[in-house]
């Protein structure tokens, strides 16, 4: 369990934790979303050592650290440590299970707790916040994609099966779609209502499907095949199967392509417009949890590598 | 323990619990019955009766004490334990006293023992019950568990009657202390509490409760003073009402008949208690709600008392005042007096509630009793006057019911909202700590604090607070921010500090700097800006002095076209210099240069030109403005743009919904934009949208926008209309409210028949498809519930429903309950409410109501069609249904599962709605030619079943 600091530092005042809030991050809520978070939180103190919340733990809660370093780890996997101004537990909480990660205090912490219900109540009172967010958490996951070099940390896709050349319908494209992480929690009506809307476009070996620099006007979801993607400077080399967004959940950031994609076999690839997304996304505030969770996942992904890679760069 | 839910409305899981308490309290009240018959037989024939009265000050006094000590051991050790501890004391003290010789002394102590054993474990025992049960089931089972109580009482005193006929009055003593054990015995094999609600009530996450004394819950919770005055109130009427039947009983009755006819009374009340407890508390409490019911007592009294006033003393009245007393005292009275606590918090319930049920209770009593004492005394008390203050006394019961309505069902808006956000949350004023915190973030090194600093200032309308030193920050970001934070705020004092600004490395200061000191009047200052090496700076300047000039058409001046020549990112930045001037300057005759920028293909551009067009009035622009809400970027300010054109947009919006021809993707957008008008006719607009538009989707949107009027969303920062004033066709809205509330059980059912199969089935084609189509069930069941819920949020505009919605759907058991009481008593039926009202609450506590699915859809069976009963039954629903997107997974499903008769009617209704397209890529799969790899190729699906798939998945 979380446990309540026991000596609380002096509570921080409403109008600090809002200029803590909307000074961690542009992406954070202004003006009435950013009071709104200020009063649903609470403060938090925990003495160098302390453990903040253990791994198993299902709290719900989401720790933004105003000062001090914490560190979490967990069994089998590399330690993580942050230091203020830094959010923890939000992994866990976008993808509704207990605490992965056991959080202690390096140093003495201040920390505000904000419940996940009041955090997700903000995105649904707050669309352009919750589009901001998005944005700006994929855009940093696309940065550790690209710290990640050269194989960004993204997942080895399937072997590739025999290519069906039929065109998809209905059916086939939202379970297309609900196979992508991103979308794996969204509900089935969001999800056809963006499949319906989707363009299905079918590239043979070495077709470009789009270049770098190109601006980003839509996502792409592989429904058939592989789409390999590569960039230098620095060098990325990925590849893509069925289930997964062609530069990963963090394409949901991309202003411009920041990598030259194609296929590598017969694909077939699903072109979601992004102004579709966006629209469906403020309808249906589930989707927008269910982006949060792909993008826990990948994150959580790209930074157990990056900790395993350096660990084996010790020796 | 089906026969008992014949009897009474017991769901799944409530059986044990519920007759776990039954049992509980019939033992606890049938061992007190005979501690009392035992106490009182010894008492008086051994002491005079005069003796009592020094009694009731000793008990006074030591309730005074127990209570509070009882208050803390409680809270110390829970309810049950608590209950169990104190069982197991007053068995053994009972059979302490029953080997004690009974002296005088030893009489006082017997006396009072057994009355603060029933004060306390009455006490103990509701709270025990209250933590068990949430309010909702406490509304249905409190009734049949106090029913224990009457029972325990009849059986007590029975059995206390056939006893002392072969043993001695004291023997009594030791029956009494056995029943008590064994009741605390008993109780050890009771859970604690519901698992479920005890993780609800004690959250990890909750903060712990302060500490508060009980004067400081008085003071904090103004319901607690209510109950206060009700407890007072009820318990004088009561008394004072007792004290009439009993003299006019005692003037009308012959004295040897007195016996007699107090035993036939009597009799005559505990069975009607029971029969009250056993067939019509629930039924009433679940009908009228709890406050209501608490009116009926009084209500009923208050007759009597006005027959006997009328009268002057007649049998009949007072025996109206004394039925209503004895037949729902212990019955209705005490279960919805019982629920009453429900909605205070756990600390305060149990801290409370022992000092008001009892020390002021038996205070109030005491008073009352020295006052007809005084009156008796000096014959003041004939039975009209004391028919007069019974009336008097419960009229004010009444009132203090009345007045309690709204206090309770703060608390339950309370509950609901604990910990989660405000969201009608107001800018508040900035104290003296905040102006320090801010005015040292302003000094910060950190742009990103500065800013906010900044941006939290101006929200607060305090942007005075800002110095202009502000414009010696090294940041960029700082300065930029600053800069249009004196545009906005016509800081002219800022002028001397902004032109050296002029000089600023950074391009984007020097440009914002001329775009603020234009903006203040300043023209002559940015003169020299023309030359800037920058072209964006030099844009600025230009723009800024043509939109000054008088040109009729300043887009005509030569500079200015040099200018939207320039391509790439100088050619963007110049393309928003201009369009940011135009803004400023709220210039209709650029309206051309508008118009052709909305469409540019650089979507901040595009963006920009939406936001200069929301400055402008110019009819011109609105057919432009209505299609541009097709593209995302920049719809926002396109439908500022649109409110800024008045009321001849607003008949363009109207008329576009109305024509075929508009697209239908731009149909969704029009709710929303005409909701921004915020008027009147909006309101009845969208109303009319929400009720008779064809297509789901442009409904959803509707009731969006409606809803956002009625919480003053939109308006809020438009400054278009008060919607305060705004009428709300609540007929129409309950109505759909009801037609949403209907689709959900109907949903429900359906799902139900899928539901069986998946639990039956473990292997089989099609699993994958029946997924989708069981989740779009679960999707649209959600949604129709969503609906329905912000439709009475509608209704009840000032009311926090979303809070209500939430803690429905949570698996929380008790604040599910919360909000179903919350729900149940804001829907009470208002004097003339329509036949749709009713069945619009009825409805909707079917669907908040803790119940099995099977459950629900039985109790539903009057609102919905008669459920699928198989899983081919239920997909021929689906096939048929209006749904498109609906209809369109179950053919895909049915054609998985290739019965005879499910391909049947795939067959049937793609011939009847070939729009569908079900047919089509199913049916080619596999004579479909394979498509060559090579040059990409885009394969659309068909423009028509994309359109109408549009309207199917509209929430």
């Amino acid at each position: 369990m979380a446990r309540e600091p026991a000596r609380p530092a002096a509570p921080l005042i409403t109008i600090e934790r809002e200029l803590f809030l909307r000074s961690i991050s542009v992406a954070l809520p202004q003006g009435g979303g950013a009071l709104q978070l200020a009063r649903a939180m609470r403060d938090a103190s925990f003495r160098a050592g302390e453990i903040i919340y253990r791994a198993g733990d299902f709290t719900r809660l989401i720790h933004f650290i105003t000062h001090g370093e914490v560190e979490l780890t967990g069994v089998d996997v590399e330690p993580w440590k942050l230091a203020a101004p830094a959010v923890i537990g939000i992994l866990d909480v976008n993808q509704r299970r207990p605490f992965s990660r056991t959080a202690r205090a390096l140093t003495d912490v201040r920390a505000l707790v904000l419940r996940e219900d009041d955090w997700f109540e903000v995105f649904e009172e707050h669309f352009e916040f919750a589009r901001a967010s998005l944005r700006r958490v994929a855009g940093d996951v696309h940065e550790l994609h690209l710290a990640a070099s050269p194989g960004g940390g993204f997942p080895q896709p399937p072997t590739p099966t025999d290519f069906d050349a039929h065109a998809l319908n209905l059916q086939e494209r939202t379970l297309a779609l609900r196979a992508v992480p991103a979308f794996r929690t969204a509900g089935i009506q969001s999800l056809a209502l963006l499949a319906a809307g989707a363009t299905e476009l079918a590239l043979g070996p070495g077709e470009r499907l789009f270049a770098r620099d190109e601006p980003s006007l839509s996502l792409f979801a592989v429904a058939r095949g592989t789409i390999r993607i590569e960039r230098e400077n620095p060098v990325i080399r990925a590849r893509f199967g069925p289930g997964s967004l062609v530069g990963g959940c963090a394409s949901v950031s991309f202003v411009t392509q920041p990598y030259h994609a194609e296929a590598e076999v017969p694909s077939v690839v699903l072109e979601l417009r992004r102004e579709a997304l966006i629209d469906t996304l403020e309808d249906h505030v589930e989707m927008i949890h269910a982006m949060f969770s792909g993008l826990s996942v990948e994150r959580e992904e790209i930074l157990d590598d990056r900790a395993r890679r350096a660990r084996l760069a010790r020796g | 323990m089906r026969w008992l839910s014949r009897f009474m409305d017991l769901r799944e899981g409530e059986a044990r619990p519920a007759i776990e308490a039954f049992l509980a309290l019939f033992g606890i009240i049938a061992g007190h019955t005979i501690l009392e018959t035992a106490r009182d037989a010894l008492f008086l024939s051994k002491l005079p009766p005069s003796r009592l009265a020094i009694v009731y000050v000793l008990l006074a006094a030591l309730t005074l004490v127990v209570t509070a000590g009882n208050t803390r051991f409680v809270q110390r050790f829970g309810q049950r334990n608590a209950l169990i501890f104190t069982l197991l004391a007053a068995a053994y003290g009972t059979t302490v006293l029953h080997f004690v010789t009974l002296t005088p002394a030893a009489l006082f102590v017997l006396y009072t023992w057994s009355a603060l054993i029933g004060t306390v474990l009455g006490v103990q025992f509701w709270m025990f019950a209250g933590q068990r049960f949430t309010v909702t089931q406490g509304k249905r089972l409190f009734g049949p568990i106090a029913a224990g109580g009457v029972g325990g009482a009849v059986t007590g005193a029975s059995a206390a009657a056939g006893a002392l006929a072969v043993v001695p009055v004291t023997s009594l003593l030791l029956v009494s202390a056995g029943l008590f054990l064994i009741t605390a015995v008993f109780l050890t094999t009771v859970r604690a509490t519901d698992p479920q609600i005890e993780v609800a009530a004690t959250p990890a996450d909750a903060p712990a409760p302060p500490q508060q004394s009980v004067s400081e819950l008085f003071r904090r919770y103004p319901y607690l003073r209510q109950m206060a005055v009700l407890a007072a109130f009820s318990s004088a009427a009561l008394l004072v009402g007792d004290y009439l039947f009993k003299s006019i009983a005692a003037h009308r009755v012959p004295p040897e008949q007195l016996g007699a006819f107090f035993a036939r009374t009597y009799a005559v009340l505990n069975a009607l208690s029971l029969a009250v407890q056993l067939l019509m508390t629930g039924r009433v409490l679940r009908q009228v709600g709890v406050v209501p019911a608490l009116t009926i007592l009084p209500l009923l009294m208050l007759g009597g008392a006005t027959g006997v006033f009328l009268t002057g003393g007649v049998l009949t009245m007072a025996l109206v005042i004394k039925g209503a007393d004895g037949s729902l005292r212990y019955s209705l009275q005490r279960v919805a007096g019982e629920l009453l606590w429900m909605p205070l918090p756990s600390e305060v319930r149990t801290r409370s509630k022992a000092l008001l049920d009892s020390v002021f209770g038996r205070l109030i009593q005491a008073i009352v009793a020295s006052v007809l004492l005084l009156l008796a005394t000096f014959h003041l008390a004939p039975p009209r006057v004391l028919a007069a203050i019974v009336a008097a006394l419960t009229v004010g019961w009444m009132g203090t019911i009345v007045a309690m309505r709204s206090t309770y069902l703060d608390l339950f808006r309370q509950a609901l909202s604990r910990g989660t956000l405000d969201l009608a949350i107001e800018a508040q004023e900035l104290d003296l700590g905040s102006i320090e915190a801010v005015m040292d973030a302003l000094s910060s090194p950190d742009p990103l604090r500065v800013t906010a600093a900044i941006g939290i200032i101006q929200d607060k309308g305090r942007a005075r607070l800002v110095p202009g030193l502000i414009l010696f920050h090294d940041a960029e970001p700082v300065l930029l921010r600053a800069l249009e934070l004196a545009m906005e705020t016509d800081r002219r004092e800022w002028i001397p500090l902004m032109q050296r600004l002029l000089g600023h490395p950074a391009e984007a200061v020097r440009a914002a700097t001329v775009r603020a000191l234009v903006h203040l009047g300043e023209t002559d200052a940015v003169r020299a800006a023309l030359d800037d090496v920058s072209p964006l700076v030099r844009a600025h300047a230009a723009f800024n002095l043509v939109t000054q000039s008088a040109a009729e058409r300043p887009s005509d001046d030569t500079t200015i076209q040099d200018l939207l020549a320039l391509d790439g990112d100088t050619g963007r930045a110049v393309a928003i210099a201009l369009l940011d001037a135009i803004r400023d300057h709220a210039d209709a005759r650029w309206a051309d240069v508008l118009l052709l920028l909305v469409d540019d293909d650089r979507l901040d551009v595009s963006e920009h030109a939406a936001m200069a067009l929301a400055t402008i009035a110019a009819p011109v622009v609105i057919p432009r403005l209505i299609q541009r809400l097709d593209q995302r970027s920049g719809r926002d300010w396109v439908r500022r743009a649109l409110v800024h054109q008045g009321e001849a947009a607003f008949e363009a919006l109207t008329e576009a919904l109305a024509d075929p021809a508009t697209p239908l993707a731009r149909r969704g957008h029009l709710p929303r934009t005409l909701a921004r008008f915020a008027t009147q006719r909006a309101v009845d607009v969208l109303t009319e949208l929400v009720v008779n538009d064809r297509q789901g989707f442009v409904r959803y949107k509707a009731l969006r926008g409606l809803g956002r009027l009625a919480a003053g969303q939109d308006a809020d920062h438009r400054g278009t209309g008060n919607t305060a004033a705004l009428r709300f066709d609540r007929a129409r809205i309950s109505g759909e409210m009801r037609r949403n509330l209907v689709e959900h059980l109907q949903l429900i059912s359906v799902a139900a028949a899928f539901d069986q199969r998946a639990g039956s089935r473990t292997s089989g084609a099609g699993n994958a498809d029946s997924s989708l189509v069981v989740g779009l069930l679960g999707d649209k069941q959600r949604q129709s519930l969503e609906r329905a819920f912000r439709l009475l949020q509608i209704l009840h505009r000032d009311e926090d429903i979303r809070s209500a919605h939430s803690a429905l759907v949570t698996g929380d058991r008790r604040l599910r309950g919360q909000a179903m009481e919350f729900l149940d008593t804001l829907t009470l039926p208002r004097r003339r409410a329509s036949t749709e009202d009713r069945e619009a609450r009825e409805l909707l506590r079917l669907v908040a109501d803790d119940l099995p699915t099977a459950d629900r859809i039985e109790r539903a069976s009057r609102f919905i069609p008669r459920p699928p009963a198989t899983y081919e039954d239920a997909l021929i629903k689906l096939l048929r249904d209006g749904d498109e997107l609906l209809s369109t997974f179950a053919a895909y499903h049915a054609l998985d599962l290739g019965t005879a008769r499910l391909l049947d009617e795939v067959a049937r209704v793609c011939v009847e709605r070939p729009y569908l397209n079900i047919a089509t890529p199913i049916g080619t799969r596999a004579a479909a030619p394979p498509r060559a790899p090579g040059a990409a190729k885009e394969i659309e699906i068909n423009a028509e079943a994309e359109a109408e798939a549009e309207v199917a998945h509209g929430p």
